[in-house]
């Protein structure tokens, strides 16, 4: 991969954020927790060509810091839970057929760029993300342990719009991520015991595999500048080197968000 | 306003997006399941080239008995022939109304093996049962270990050794006859406690493209001393055909050992590790996928062969006598 194709885009990003688009009210700095729960879709084809659904709840632990023309933030996420199978044939099958452990983290940057309206802002920047997936197939015997590991780096956005209501400023805000280049770990081409180093393990572009994040936040304010955030968040990753797997998910999340610096 | 709504619309419309992407599953007909069940054996079965299975001519032969209205029952038998010839016990189709299977390396031998006798007249009313292990004081001269599965424990080996070390017996039978497998780590432990130093336990190769051929290059597996009671004395171990997988395992690792004699039959073999696939419909195929060998490169799949070829004397169990473990006698 040439890596030397992305250069002009960080030098047009940094010609461009001289903005300041984010209401003062929303600056500072926030330590945020949230719960919420998970709908995921697993096709992993080193062991099954069906798809499985579940369902997992899982909590964030984040630091937010926001400037009128920055953000930066480190995330860690962690959930777990069941996936079903969709056997259609196979009725003697346990329901549950897959217990879940998922984790990951995200340490992003981003900016204003694109001025829509006052109100009304595009951003744009940087993050690292990882995600870990961990299967463990109840019915499987050698092979029960499944795991992916994606390390990327990539391409944060952000649109951004603040309004007033009950004369409260709120925020709507949906962040999206592509990575363009990810580290991947998996188990190997036909062998999926975990403690043997024969797992599957490599640098990889957009090529062959592709990441979409993506997360739509309301953010109500509450008294002492603490806030409250209602996120849908939607991931989706395809992996396609040995074996292709592909996962997706759609959560829903409460954040509390506290203020660390009030004045 | 409007336009906000909009954006927002767009915005959703893309978030929720992964089905375009997500590989469409494969309808579950007799058709689609009969060319994955294909393309695992073809692409991921770890021993067609050793035993010389022509698997696109069983396809070819079979493709034709398969069509979308046949019942599930006459899939499975279809699927049942195929995966017979591929004589690996750790091949299996499980339908939920049935579980394929070929286990002819066992039931076409014979057994060596009474477990009325072995309980009656060798072990009796006192033995001590220590996890997996069975065990108590032959003709107060020789240790006996029956050790039925590696699925159960046998972390109590260091006191079995340490009980029959004080008691001053001549060696010590183990006794893994009829004993089908379980947990590989248990039978790398279990050969650790008689290893004085660290060996090559046996090597393993995985498969790692789609060709007949294309493994890895061989990974070793180690066996070095573990428990605080060390073993001096000479070590018999009793084998027969339904010893298999982990078994086949653990006596292929003991018998790199100075003190150790095999007495008995072949085992029934099993030296690829499987794995699991999910067909279409469901149905859970199992098949192996990497291949072993014992330390100098003999591929032990079809079988570990004895030291000492034993065989049960009829005459011997009419009377309640264990052949194999009398011939274990006088070895010691």
């Amino acid at each position: 991969m040439k890596y030397k194709n992305y250069l002009p885009l960080l030098l047009l990003f940094f010609t461009v954020t001289n903005l300041n688009a984010q209401q003062v009210v929303f600056s500072g700095q926030y330590l945020n927790f949230s719960a919420g729960t998970k709908i995921k879709t697993l096709y992993d084809n080193s062991v099954s060509s069906i798809h499985n659904t579940g369902l997992t709840a899982g909590t964030m632990l984040s630091y937010y810091n926001n400037k009128p023309n920055r953000r930066w933030w480190v995330e860690m996420n962690f959930d777990g839970g069941f996936y079903n199978s969709n056997y259609k044939n196979f009725p003697s099958i346990e329901h549950r057929s897959i217990d879940n452990i998922a984790g990951g983290y995200n340490i992003g940057f981003v900016a204003p760029i694109y001025k829509i309206t006052r109100e009304f802002y595009v951003w744009g920047g940087f993050s690292a993300t990882g995600n870990y997936q961990h299967n463990n197939f109840l019915s499987f015997s050698n092979s029960s342990n499944n795991y992916t590991l994606l390390n990327n780096i990539g391409l944060n956005g952000m649109l951004h719009y603040t309004f007033n209501a009950i004369d409260k400023w709120w925020a709507l805000e949906w962040h999206f991520n592509i990575p363009v280049a990810t580290y991947y770990m998996r188990p190997g081409y036909s062998v999926n015991f975990i403690e043997n180093s024969i797992g599957d393990k490599n640098l990889v572009s957009f090529g062959k595999s592709q990441q979409f994040t993506s997360k739509l936040k309301i953010v109500l304010p509450l008294h002492n500048e603490n806030k409250i955030a209602l996120e849908y968040n939607w991931d989706f990753y395809s992996l396609n080197t040995l074996n292709k797997v592909q996962y997706a998910s759609h959560g829903i999340f409460v954040t509390a968000q506290f203020r660390l610096n009030r004045k | 306003m409007k336009n906000l709504i909009s954006y927002i619309a767009v915005i959703v419309l893309f978030s929720s997006c992964e089905k375009v992407f997500m590989e469409k599953e494969l309808e579950s007909t007799p058709t689609n399941n009969f060319n994955k069940l294909s393309e695992i054996i073809k692409t991921k079965y770890s021993y067609l080239s050793l035993k010389n299975i022509k698997w696109d001519s069983i396809v070819e032969a079979n493709e034709k008995l398969i069509n979308n209205d046949m019942s599930v029952f006459k899939e499975f038998e279809v699927y049942n022939k195929m995966l017979y010839t591929l004589k690996d016990g750790h091949v299996n189709l499980s339908s939920g109304f049935n579980y394929s299977r070929n286990w002819s390396w066992y039931l076409n031998e014979k057994p060596n093996f009474d477990n009325n006798i072995i309980e009656r007249n060798y072990l009796g009313n006192d033995y001590e049962i220590s996890g997996g292990l069975k065990h108590t004081t032959l003709d107060d001269m020789y240790a006996y270990v029956y050790y039925g599965s590696f699925s159960s424990g046998m972390s109590y080996i260091d006191y079995v050794k340490a009980k029959y070390n004080k008691e001053g017996i001549r060696g010590i039978i183990i006794d893994v006859r009829n004993n089908g497998g379980g947990s590989l780590k248990n039978a790398e432990d279990f050969a650790s406690h008689f290893t004085h130093k660290k060996i090559i336990g046996y090597k393993q190769v995985y498969k790692i493209g789609k060709g007949e051929n294309n493994f890895s290059a061989p990974y070793s597996t180690y066996i070095e001393p573990m428990g605080e009671e060390k073993w001096d004395k000479p070590i018999i171990i009793l084998t027969n055909k339904q010893c298999y997988s982990a078994t086949s395992f653990f006596i292929t690792m003991m018998k790199e050992l100075p003190n150790v004699t095999v007495i008995g039959d072949a085992t029934g073999g099993g030296a690829g590790l499987p794995v699991d696939y999910t067909l279409p419909n469901g149905w859970q195929l199992r098949y192996s996928t990497t291949r072993c060998t014992d330390a100098r490169g003999v591929d032990f799949e079809l079988g570990v062969s004895p030291d000492i070829k034993v065989e049960q004397i009829d005459g011997d169990s009419a009377k309640g006598i264990d052949t194999l473990i009398e011939i274990a006698k006088l070895n010691l």
